[in-house]
């Protein structure tokens, strides 16, 4: 029974460890990549290798080898990148400075920006994050709320400028 | 100041001034600022976005692996054993069907001027005459070395059961032997060259010996010798002992592929002698100048005539 419980091997328990530690292995691969792609791949990659090797890894360790495994696999695709640079001497990319695709987003700046939108007071706080995060049209969120199209404007707008006033200078 | 910038955020993130425009307002520092707080916003978005698309995508690309991995072996026969199986139902189809026609005949046929070589299901070697047939039933071959000739064949047999030869003018049984069998209209002509051979013509039989022979002809029987160990039309030369003209006539027609006008010559004449099969001109003056008979091409035609000049 307990074994069960413990087994990664157990479709159940693989789920319940993926959707603990998913997000935060996610959150911690983007900013060592500075790309949610690559987070993306490697996460889907390291769960992957968690499940060929679950027999091996108990429940205790799980965080830990995931962890590893995912550093790991940066390893390698920074040594791979490398090879792949080599070959691509001639080519330049002039829009790497430019476009914000390419803005550094350091975790100290995110989580300062999550701080400020958790202290947003709530109306705006609501309607900000349906709007942003959740990516709700205007018209879905005041049929939620049960308010017009223009008073989720009004409290998009001031939350806008909370969120500015409150990051203060970067 | 700073409440303005707050303002030109807002109405910038709301789309209500474009990029340009916010430049015009804000320094570039403060622009790219404001980009950083835009794709952060976008960040948090998707790291705080629920992740069971990414569960579906690894869920389905472990299942694809353990397909993979999963008894590679057991597919490869059930597909092969899934031909096997068609296969060998087309084969019980088609036989099935082939014998209920009764249609496991074999027809081998040589025409004129023609050859042919035939090694039978039991090795046994048929060499088959300028048109002449044989036909055997693959199917009943196993049980009883059986075929029907029309024409002349000579036959080298391996040793094994009874090895039968039916003609319309009769049947020839051996034990592994070699033999010429040569029948045709009126006329039939067995030749042994080695070992026993049984010849049967309705009541009469009779077992011939290496270099004896039979021939029949219009039901007049006679017993013949040769020196020779094969037929002499196997190397290209048509050989007769005292046959009737009109035979040798029908050889060579048969042989050149070519029409005699015999009209004006008596065919009952009696011939022994042989012709090449090859050279025509050689093989009417050798059948034809003991004769004395004249042959001239007409029309694509060969007219005989008598020569009277002696």
């Amino acid at each position: 029974m307990t074994k069960e419980l413990t087994d990664i091997c157990n479709n159940r328990i693989f789920d319940g460890v993926f959707h603990k530690y998913a997000k935060d292995l996610k959150r911690h691969l983007y900013f060592k990549y500075n790309d949610m792609a690559s987070a993306e791949d490697v996460l889907q990659e390291t769960f992957i290798k968690l499940w060929n090797n679950c027999a091996k890894v108990t429940l205790e360790k799980v965080k830990s080898y995931l962890y590893t495994l995912a550093n790991n696999a940066f390893l390698d695709i920074k040594k791979h990148e490398k090879v792949a640079r080599k070959h691509q001497k001639g080519f330049v990319n002039y829009n790497k400075s430019e476009s914000p695709e390419f803005l550094m987003i350091e975790e100290e700046f995110l989580v300062k920006v999550e701080k400020v939108i958790a202290d947003l007071p709530e109306k705006q706080r609501d309607v900000f994050l349906m709007s942003r995060m959740e990516k709700m049209k205007y018209k879905e969120i005041a049929l939620k709320l049960d308010i017009s199209v223009k008073a989720v404007e009004k409290r998009m707008r001031n939350a806008l400028i909370i969120v500015r006033a409150q990051i203060g200078n970067i | 100041m700073e409440e303005n910038y707050n303002i030109f955020f807002a109405d910038w993130m709301e789309g209500k001034i474009s990029d340009i425009e916010l430049k015009e307002k804000i320094s570039e520092k403060e622009f790219l600022a404001f980009q950083k707080i835009n794709k952060t916003f976008d960040v948090i978005s998707e790291l705080e976005a629920p992740l069971d698309n990414t569960l579906l995508a690894i869920k389905k690309n472990i299942q694809q692996n353990t397909v993979k991995e999963t008894p590679k072996k057991k597919n490869v026969i059930n597909l092969y054993s899934k031909w096997a199986v068609s296969i060998a139902a087309m084969f019980v189809l088609f036989f099935g069907i082939k014998n209920y026609f009764g249609n496991t005949d074999v027809n081998i046929y040589a025409n004129y001027g023609e050859q042919k070589t035939i090694a039978l299901l039991d090795g046994s070697e048929v060499i088959l005459n300028a048109k002449s047939t044989i036909k055997y039933n693959t199917s009943s071959w196993k049980n009883k070395r059986e075929l029907f000739l029309d024409g002349e064949a000579y036959f080298k047999v391996t040793k094994g059961s009874t090895f039968t030869v039916n003609t319309k003018n009769g049947s020839v049984t051996v034990l592994g032997t070699q033999f010429n069998v040569n029948s045709k209209d009126n006329y039939f002509n067995v030749i042994c060259y080695e070992g026993k051979v049984k010849v049967v013509e309705g009541n009469r039989t009779n077992i011939l010996t290496p270099g004896k022979g039979i021939t029949t002809l219009n039901t007049k029987h006679k017993t013949l010798e040769t020196a020779n160990t094969t037929p002499n039309w196997i190397h290209g030369e048509s050989e007769f002992n005292n046959v009737p003209l009109k035979l040798v006539i029908d050889e060579l027609e048969k042989q050149f592929h070519i029409t005699l006008d015999r009209s004006a010559i008596d065919e009952t004449k009696s011939f022994t002698g042989s012709f090449d099969n090859k050279k025509l001109k050689i093989a009417l003056a050798s059948v034809f100048k003991p004769m004395q008979i004249k042959y001239k091409t007409i029309n694509k035609k060969i007219v005989l005539s008598n020569d009277n000049s002696k």
